[in-house]
C-alpha cells in the first residue's frame, strides 16, 4: 500500500471535492458501512485468502466500491484499485484511512446557503472554496433554492445569519421609502 | 144850517178824529217811547248782561283756554316724556337687538370659520390619506415590477457575484456546526452515526 502520505493526499482530495452536505451525508454513510465491513472482517476474509487471485480480489473490491454512495470516495478507491494497491483495503490501512477521513470530516463547517437560482456544480465548488478561505476550515453548503429571493443569498453559519437577498433589500427599500414619505408628510 | 152843521159836524168829527188820532198817536207815541225806552233799557240790560256774560264767558273761556293750555302743556310734557320714554325704550330695544344680532353674527361668523377650518382639515386629511394611499400603491407597484424585472435583469454571473458578496461577510472566529446528517438512513441494518456540536 501507499503509506500514510499518499493516504493523506487521498482524504485531502476527497475533502476538497466536497461542497454540499448531500455529499457529506453520502460519505459518512459509506464510512460507516465500510467500518462495518472491516469490523465484520468481510474484506479481510477475501483479501487474506492466498488462494484468491489478484483479479478476484480486485473484482470483490470493485463490487464493494460500486455500492458506495459517495462519488468522491468511489472515484478515489477506484483510482487506488486501478493503481494495483490492494493492500490499501486491508485491515490495517483501510481503518486508518477511514479514521483519518472521519476526523477530517468533523472539522468541516456547514454553512446553510439559500440562493435564488440553481448553480452549476463547478461554481458551487468555487463558492465553497471562497467560504473555506474565509473561515479557515473546509466548508460545505446546506444548499436551498428559493426563487422568491430574486437574487443574492441568505447565509447561516452557526449562530451567525446574514441576509443578502434582493428580496430583503427591496423590503428595506420599501420601508425606507415609507419612512421618508411619512416624514415628508409630517413636515 | 144843516150844511153848516153838517160841516160843523164833519169838521168836528174830523177834528175829533184828528184829535183822536193825534191823541192816539200821542198815546201810541208815548207808549212807543215807553216801550222803546223799556226796550232800550232791556236791551241795555241785555247788552250789559250780554257783555257781562260775554266777559264772563270770555274770562271763563280764557280761564278754560288757559287751563286747556296748561293741560295741553302738561299733556305735551307728558307726551314728550312718554315719547322720550318710548324713544329710549325703542333705542334700548334696538340696541339690544343690534347687540344680539351682532353677537349672533359673530357667533355665526365664528361657526362659519370653525366649519371652514374643519372642512379644510378634513380635506387636508383626506388628501393626505389619498396621497399616502397613492404612494403606498405606487410603492407596491414599483416593488412588484422590480420583483418581476429584477431576476430577468441579473444574469448567472451576476447572481454568482451576489452570493460571493454574501459569503464575504463570513467570519472565521464564529462557532459553526460540524456536519450533521440531514436524512438519516439505515444501511446494513445498522443505525447511522449522527454527530454534531
Amino acid at each position: 500500500m501507499k503509506n500514510a502520505p499518499a493516504g493523506e493526499n487521498l482524504w485531502q482530495t476527497i475533502i476538497g471535492q466536497l461542497h454540499l452536505t448531500e455529499q457529506l451525508d453520502a460519505l459518512n454513510l459509506d464510512i460507516v458501512n465500510l467500518r462495518d465491513l472491516v469490523q465484520d472482517g468481510e474484506i479481510e476474509l477475501v483479501l487474506g485468502q492466498a488462494s484468491k487471485s489478484s483479479q478476484q480480489k480486485i473484482a470483490f473490491l470493485e463490487k464493494i466500491i460500486i455500492k458506495l454512495l459517495s462519488p468522491e470516495l468511489k472515484n478515489t478507491f477506484q483510482f487506488v484499485l486501478h493503481g494495483g494497491d490492494i493492500d490499501f483495503f486491508g485491515s490495517t490501512n483501510l481503518p486508518i484511512f477511514l479514521d483519518t477521513l472521519q476526523s477530517a470530516i468533523t472539522n468541516i463547517a456547514v454553512v446553510t446557503l439559500t440562493v435564488a437560482i440553481t448553480f452549476k456544480p463547478e461554481d458551487l465548488r468555487e463558492l465553497s472554496q471562497e467560504a473555506t478561505d474565509k473561515i479557515g476550515r473546509p466548508v460545505v453548503f446546506d444548499l436551498r433554492v428559493d426563487r422568491t429571493l430574486l437574487g443574492g443569498a441568505i447565509v447561516r453559519y452557526g449562530n451567525y445569519i446574514s441576509d443578502y437577498s434582493l428580496k430583503t433589500r427591496l423590503e428595506q427599500f420599501r420601508t425606507n421609502w415609507r419612512s421618508a414619505v411619512v416624514e415628508t408628510n409630517h413636515v | 144850517m144843516h150844511i153848516s152843521l153838517l160841516l160843523f159836524a164833519v169838521g168836528l168829527a174830523l177834528s175829533s178824529a184828528v184829535f183822536l188820532v193825534a191823541l192816539l198817536e200821542l198815546l201810541f207815541t208815548v207808549q212807543r217811547r215807553r216801550i222803546t225806552r223799556k226796550l232800550e233799557e232791556e236791551i241795555k240790560g241785555l247788552k250789559a248782561n250780554y257783555n257781562t256774560s260775554l266777559n264772563k264767558l270770555v274770562l271763563e273761556d280764557d280761564a278754560k283756554l288757559e287751563e286747556a293750555d296748561k293741560t295741553a302743556e302738561s299733556v305735551k310734557t307728558q307726551v314728550e316724556a312718554e315719547k322720550k320714554l318710548l324713544a329710549d325704550e325703542y333705542q334700548k330695544k334696538l340696541d339690544s337687538i343690534t347687540q344680539k344680532s351682532d353677537k349672533e353674527l359673530d357667533t355665526a361668523q365664528a361657526k362659519a370659520h370653525k366649519l371652514q377650518r374643519e372642512a379644510k382639515m378634513k380635506a387636508d386629511e383626506y388628501l393626505h390619506d389619498r396621497q399616502k394611499e397613492v404612494e403606498q400603491e405606487l410603492m407596491d407597484l414599483v416593488i412588484a415590477v422590480t420583483k418581476k424585472v429584477l431576476p430577468q435583469g441579473i444574469n448567472y454571473e451576476g447572481q454568482k457575484e451576489l452570493v460571493k458578496h454574501a459569503l464575504q461577510e463570513l467570519r472565521s472566529e464564529k462557532e459553526s456546526d460540524t456536519w450533521k446528517m440531514l436524512r438519516p438512513e439505515k444501511i446494513s441494518g445498522k443505525p447511522l452515526l449522527v454527530s454534531s456540536i
